[in-house]
């Protein structure tokens, strides 16, 4: 493994975390939106507002939850329809292109989560796939951590009820 | 029946789609156009002096765009791990075709130690390397176009070694023989060698010091001769 070294000029907190934030933020559109290019323009989206907002954000993990609640918001927009087309993204369209489909969906599962309500399937999904803890995932969506962890408890519980 | 709660894990997790992997040089792309494309926004919304503190802000961008200097931060400021097995050369910066000043970079990168056949100037060999670019997407690594132009003069040689058999001129295919033998030494040529191509250089060498009109026109073909305006024929 090869790694280029460091040239010395000086770096963001939102910089230094966007290795890892990048990929991470790319999957969770990938696994929500249905084509590959939508997730390529909506990852896009979500960077510009954290670069908008880059002076104000949180460092660490707290940025990490800050980038994940911007990409919810991106996503809603996206799901409606509204999200912007920049043409930012053309090589990461076609970097997506090959990305495989689900071969062997889980469709029980698949509408067991489709019958929740649309934030309780979030919290769930964000701790399931994203990785969150319960209280992280829940402040993701907004939710104070008790809330967070009631909905939680009570969307798996309707989870299992119907698988 | 229900499922307990780890048997809800396991199809939880199960039914992740795993994340795409994507060249780490396609986001660096795409945080440097988001990071402009904000700047951008922003600039029109606060007015005419911004613009000029913005510019102020990207100067070194500006004094040479055809280095994809925003692409190149991220990729070594942030250290970013580039996977073997690819043909990223360490230290050599991105570059952007597309960019204004394209071809002065390309000439100011241009090796010095290149020896050309007869009838080749160093403008040549630029605007031929150029040239190509110009029908090409995306950005390359400098040492990319250093070995284009190893490339483009080891085509001038062959070329005057095709010409040279043709005409059974003993002296010149002696003088091109021994520059196409030079070829393999040459440093981007050494240094992009992911997959043997001093291996095919030294094959070039050894068919044009034998005689073997074959060896080298298929060397020309499979180097892409054409694609710099250097025919077969020629």
């Amino acid at each position: 493994m090869l790694r280029l070294r460091n040239r010395g000029r000086g770096v963001t907190p939102l910089e230094s975390a966007l290795p890892e934030l990048m990929p991470d933020l790319l999957g969770f559109f990938v696994r929500r939106l249905g084509h590959p290019e939508d997730a390529a323009d909506a990852l896009s989206e979500t960077l510009i507002v954290l670069w908008r907002k880059q002076r104000g954000l949180p460092e660490g993990e707290d940025l990490r939850r800050y980038a994940f609640g911007v990409a919810r918001k991106v996503l809603l927009a996206a799901q409606r329809g509204r999200l912007r087309q920049r043409d930012l993204a053309d090589a990461l369209h076609d970097a997506l292109v090959d990305v495989a489909v689900d071969s062997a969906p889980d469709h029980d599962l698949q509408k067991a989560l489709a019958a929740l309500p649309a934030r309780d399937r979030e919290l769930v999904l964000l701790v399931a796939w994203e990785g969150f803890g319960v209280a992280e995932a829940g402040a993701v969506l907004g939710l104070r951590p008790d809330a967070a962890r009631a909905r939680y408890s009570r969307a798996r519980s309707r989870l299992r009820s119907k698988l | 029946m229900t499922i307990d709660e780890t048997q809800l894990d396991d199809r939880l997790r199960a039914s992740r789609r795993a994340d795409p992997v994507v060249a780490p040089v396609i986001l660096a792309e795409l945080a440097v156009a988001t990071q402009t494309a904000a700047r951008t926004t922003r600039r029109h919304r606060i007015g005419a002096i911004a613009i000029a503190g913005t510019l102020l802000i990207a100067g070194g961008t500006a004094t040479a765009p055809a280095i994809a200097d925003g692409v190149n931060h991220f990729l070594a400021v942030l250290d970013i791990p580039i996977g073997s097995g690819t043909e990223i050369i360490e230290d050599s910066p991105w570059v952007d075709p597309a960019a204004s000043d394209f071809p002065e970079f390309v000439e100011s990168i241009y090796p010095d130690y290149l020896v050309l056949a007869p009838g080749w100037s160093r403008e040549q060999v630029v605007e031929a390397v150029v040239g190509a670019a110009a029908n090409s997407d995306g950005l390359s690594q400098a040492i990319g176009y250093q070995y284009q132009m190893e490339v483009v003069a080891s085509c001038g040689w062959a070329a005057e070694w095709l010409a040279a058999d043709a005409e059974d001129d003993q002296s010149r295919l002696s003088a091109a023989s021994l520059a196409l033998a030079e070829t393999v030494d040459w440093p981007a040529l050494a240094a992009v060698d992911g997959g043997g191509v001093t291996d095919v250089q030294r094959a070039l060498a050894e068919g044009a010091s034998a005689g073997d009109h074959w060896a080298v026109t298929s060397w020309m073909q499979g180097m892409a001769c054409s694609g710099f305006g250097i025919g077969v024929a020629a």
